[in-house]
């Protein structure tokens, strides 16, 4: 079973080991969307943090593992984004919802199960993306 | 890594390989057991650096 977990997945487990289940399973093969990449290098802000994701990205990098989107990928979120209703408006315009967008748009372009903590975001982008596997952490 | 392939003689379980061929999208037996193996290898590779990195707390999160 192919598996994509969120950022804040492997945020938890470079701090404090949470989800050792998930990031441990040897029956799951796992995928790293390159947006997840993008936010974990957005907060290595140490030398330590930046050796830390270095090594991670490393193997995923090297099994092909690291999920890039094609146009039409982008087309669908542009679309998506469009049919946002202006009473949401406000969570489009932030960052890290466009970001978990692309995510669950990766995760379902290689037919994965997402795994995230963020309820608020993905129910949103369920809403619009019915067919995504999301599980809630 | 370089690949290097030898000729081996075993019983398999048929049932599986069929299975196998589906679910790896292959054509031939070959391929179905060598895509097995380097998921099987690939996994493991990246399963170590989770056990590696984990529980260092040098991360901030910047996006919620």
């Amino acid at each position: 079973m192919k598996v994509v977990f969120d950022s804040n997945i492997y945020i938890h487990w470079i701090r404090g080991r949470k989800y050792l289940d998930l990031m441990l399973d040897v029956y799951t093969q796992k995928y790293m969307s390159n947006y997840v990449l993008m936010e974990l290098w957005a907060g290595a802000k140490t030398k330590q943090a930046t050796r830390v994701i270095e090594k991670l990205q490393k193997p995923y990098l090297k099994a092909g593992r690291v999920i890039t989107l094609a146009t039409d990928h982008f087309i669908t979120i542009g679309q998506i984004l469009s049919d946002i209703p202006n009473a949401q408006k406000n969570q489009m315009k932030n960052a890290g919802f466009i970001n978990d967008l692309c995510i669950g748009i990766s995760a379902l372009a290689i037919g994965a199960k997402l795994y995230t903590t963020n309820k608020n975001d993905f129910e949103t982008i369920k809403s619009y993306l019915p067919q995504l596997k999301v599980v809630y952490v | 890594m370089e690949k290097v392939y030898v000729k081996k003689t075993m019983y398999i379980n048929s049932n599986y390989i069929k299975k196998a061929l589906k679910i790896l999208d292959v054509k031939t037996e070959k391929e179905a057991v060598n895509k097995a193996l380097e998921i099987i290898v690939e996994e493991d590779e990246i399963i170590n650096v989770h056990k590696e990195i984990g529980g260092t707390y040098s991360i901030e999160q910047v996006y919620k």
